[in-house]
């Protein structure tokens, strides 16, 4: 009976992941939107399923006057509008808000962040969070910096202890502000103790680009430049930009959308096999496939939404909307053709689009085949053989499909393209955990396979720096298109010059 | 959802009329066949409504047997289990096919059911009584499944069952078993393992030498707890010998003892102890590891009882083999033979 029990042996066999020891979670920008609909109501969905202790501890930290009840009463109405679990769970709530606190303080004044050490340190006594922080940036990007700050001069963070930060995107605007996002976060944190957040990582059918690629057998011999003849990335939306003008004046489709989510979509797509799923295995590979990313002049053409219909309303040009200039040349569209220079990959141009004001919203991954030998069915076939496409389908209708060729029934050789679908919906018809569910229990529990690495980051930006200052050069506006159609003509234009042509989802 | 008489003989021909008639806006789905095994029409009603549940997450053909008293001769019946998805914009459907016998022609579901197999997709049978009291029907079914899922707490007398139960499992090794009464632990013994993550606690494991578990009254509550503390023996490689020594299971006593499952876990040192306490009220366990010397963080965290529903959603996500099942079952039948 004296078993060493170097590891717990009631471990084995148990499905759930460990439980987090309980922990502290200060939100900073706790009264902002990203809290209300997306934050608070996963930490509720956690707790609903068990895995979140029952003395964790979030602290909203914010500017407006509100009490700890008050607080509290405006999260329940957030969970009970935003929670999948819905009608709530009056036990669990009770106890999920017993841990929720409000803490009044301006970002910038150290006082603030002395109090909140006080109140932490009260925290952790009651509530047994043993100096284990977690500090959420839902604050405006421009506070960043102050905060990682603050944090640092109170004694609030320290390298290689039990405090851990989450920041949202954007991680800076360029290679410059990223690297100095980079050296604030890492001169308070050590780097495995930051954790960068892109929420599309966090969605099921992003993480099942792996398991599809790498768990199933028939996929992976043909994955390589021997059997692929292109591949399309594309992220569109209809909606224009909304409310959020003045953001994307400063921002822009590239660096909005391609600089993080089409380029997650890419290195997940053509990443080499990882040697586990560790997350440095996992974030090594994914490094690895952007530093191929050939850096000399990938082609590019950026556009602008004008005037259109979508789904038979009308809407205006991107430089009617609020907080836009009527001269801006901000680019709402982007169509990128790269290579990688790898083994893998060479001489596959990989094609990827992003767009504002296209016709429908849609997210997928397209990879096309080479042909198949044209001896024996494209001479008796009416029209040419299309090539077989496996298309992976990130929202709307999560799924797959492969298009691939068939016989037409009857007396004549008549072959057609076919579509084989395989639909999440349809196969699994339950709602999938919330991405921040996901992205938020790893934080807590110190996974970092679905966040950014601090490299992988300033690798995109290389890129998308190289393309700005290609597009600086040619000192050209962006083409314009109009709203509710796929782009400006250029873009067919670029890919139509290599004899292809952009799908249509 | 009503269900349409049919022919046995022409069950695939009509359902495959029944789906194209659906056209584009009709999908069909199915990753598995589920066999259902019931013996009474009552019991085949509660398993259609759960099926109907069951099939939104985990679409699968569903055949339900139905053996009914009396000389009834084969017959059969179709449901549609349908949803929307897709936004709104498409039904996702799944079948289920009603086979009901009597008397002699109960011997022919068993074959009835293997023709009506989706082909190459795993098979789940799942049991719904004791199918030690039936094992000429069990026998002729159990070939059919990969998995075959039961719950011992609707068994009559299943305390004196543990053994014949843990005889025919081990019998049947490419089979892989789920007994719902054992998922029912799965957050007990998820509590137990947290109290154990951190290192230092683990040190009490060496010197553990009583563990209490009490139970109230509730269907099932008794092996629930035979088996909870068979599987924490086999956790702390004890012999049976030492754990008929070391365990004690035991009923509590209160008003509410008829909805009590588990009440409580208690694992003894000479100075330290972990326990592990359910608050019925509160929805809610909480867990405490103390130690001399070291201050245990107490842990609460939800506890809502999972329905059969539920239970079974579970068993389809999970499709690995229950380790440490079996081991738990063999314990807790010398547990259960040391206290008959």
């Amino acid at each position: 009976m004296e078993t060493p029990f170097i590891d717990n042996p009631f471990r084995e066999g148990i499905v759930a992941r460990p439980a987090p020891e309980p922990c502290a979670l200060v939100i900073f920008g706790a009264t902002g939107d990203l809290t209300k609909r997306k934050l608070v109501p996963a930490l509720y969905n956690l707790a609903h399923e068990g895995q979140l202790p029952a003395e964790f501890a979030v602290v909203g930290f914010a500017r407006r006057p509100k009490t700890d009840d008050e607080f509290r009463s405006e999260m329940r109405a957030a969970v009970e509008q935003f929670s999948r679990f819905n009608p709530l769970n009056p036990g669990v709530w009770d106890n999920f808000a017993r841990g929720l606190f409000y803490h009044r303080a301006d970002f910038t004044a150290p006082e603030g962040y002395a109090a909140l050490r006080q109140l932490l340190e009260k925290l952790d006594n009651e509530r047994g969070t043993a100096g284990r922080r977690l500090f959420y940036l839902a604050c405006a990007p421009s506070e960043f910096a102050t905060v990682i700050e603050r944090l640092g001069a109170a004694g609030l963070a320290q390298r290689h202890g039990p405090q851990r930060i989450v920041v949202e995107k954007p991680f800076g605007s360029d290679l410059p502000t990223a690297r100095e996002l980079n050296r604030v976060l890492t001169g308070a944190f050590a780097e495995p103790e930051v954790f960068r957040i892109d929420h599309y990582l966090g969605k099921e059918t992003v993480q099942n680009i792996l398991s599809m690629r790498f768990a199933n057998a028939i996929f992976e011999p043909l994955w390589n430049q021997k059997y692929v003849d292109h591949v399309q990335i594309t992220v569109a939306e209809s909606l224009g930009v909304e409310t959020r003008g003045a953001f994307y004046e400063q921002a822009g489709a590239l660096r909005d959308m391609v600089s993080n989510h089409m380029m997650q979509l890419l290195s997940l797509t053509a990443m080499e096999p990882p040697s586990s799923l560790a997350a440095e295995d996992i974030r090594g590979e994914k490094v690895k496939l952007l530093r191929a990313i050939r850096p000399t002049c990938p082609c590019s053409v950026r556009g602008q939404y004008a005037r259109g219909t979508i789904a038979g309303k009308s809407v205006a040009a991107y430089r009617e909307e609020p907080n836009v200039a009527s001269d801006s040349v901000t680019e709402t569209y982007v169509a990128l053709k790269l290579y990688l220079d790898n083994w893998r990959w060479s001489s596959v141009p990989f094609y990827l689009r992003h767009g504002k004001r296209l016709p429908k919203q849609v997210a997928e991954i397209a990879v096309q085949f080479k042909p198949s030998p044209a001896v024996l069915f494209a001479a008796a076939s009416a029209v040419p053989l299309q090539p077989n496409v496996l298309a992976l389908r990130i929202q709307p209708d999560e799924g797959i499909s492969i298009r691939m060729n068939a016989k037409v029934p009857g007396t004549t050789l008549n072959i057609q393209p076919v579509k084989m679908d395989f639909r999440y919906g349809g196969s699994f018809g339950a709602s999938s955990p919330e991405a921040y569910e996901r992205l938020l229990h790893d934080a807590i529990a110190g996974d970092s396979t679905l966040f950014l690495r601090g490299d992988e980051v300033e690798c995109a930006w290389a890129l998308t720096d190289t393309i700005r200052a290609g597009w600086a050069e040619k000192k050209s506006a962006p083409a314009l298109y109009e709203a509710g159609s796929w782009g400006p003509r250029e873009a067919d234009e670029m890919i139509a010059a290599d004899g292809r042509e952009w799908r249509r989802p | 959802m009503i269900a349409v008489p049919v022919d046995i003989a022409q069950i695939e021909r009509q359902l495959r009329a029944h789906w194209e008639q659906g056209g584009e806006s009709v999908s069909r789905a199915c990753l598995f066949n589920l066999v259902v095994w019931c013996e009474s029409d009552a019991d085949r009603e509660r398993a259609t409504v759960m099926i109907g549940e069951l099939t939104a997450r985990h679409p699968c053909r569903a055949i339900v047997l139905l053996a009914g008293p009396g000389q009834a001769p084969l017959s059969a019946s179709l449901d549609a289990h349908c949803r929307l998805a897709g936004g709104g914009r498409k039904q996702v459907c799944c079948e289920q096919i009603t086979v009901r016998a009597g008397g002699r022609s109960v011997a022919q579901l068993a074959p009835t059911a293997l023709a009506l197999l989706e082909g190459d997709l795993p098979t789940v049978l799942w049991w719904r009584g004791d199918f030690l009291e039936q094992p000429s029907h069990f026998e002729r079914l159990r070939g059919i499944a990969g998995r075959i899922v039961f719950d011992t707490s609707a068994w009559p007398g299943a305390e004196r069952q543990l053994k014949r139960l843990r005889d025919t499992i081990v019998k049947l090794p490419t089979r892989t078993f789920g007994d719902l009464n054992w998922t029912r632990l799965t957050l007990w013994r998820k509590l137990t393992a947290d109290c154990f993550d951190e290192v230092h606690f683990r040190s009490m494991l060496r010197h553990i030498q009583c563990v209490l578990v009490r139970h109230g009254g509730g269907p099932g509550a008794r092996v629930r707890a035979l088996l909870y503390a068979g599987w924490l023996a086999t956790r702390l490689g004890w012999t049976a010998e030492c754990a008929r020594e070391c365990i004690r299971v035991e009923e509590c006593e209160g008003e509410d003892v008829a909805e009590i499952g588990i009440e409580s876990v208690e694992l003894l040192s000479g100075d330290a102890s972990a326990v592990i306490r359910k608050d019925f009220h509160g929805h809610t366990a909480h867990a405490v590891v103390m130690m001399p010397h070291l201050c245990g963080v107490p842990r609460r965290q939800a506890f809502v009882p999972l329905t059969e529903m539920a239970l079974m959603a579970q068993e389809f996500d999970h499709v690995a083999p229950h380790k440490g099942y079996e081991h738990a079952l063999a314990l807790a039948a010398s547990l259960a033979q040391k206290s008959l």
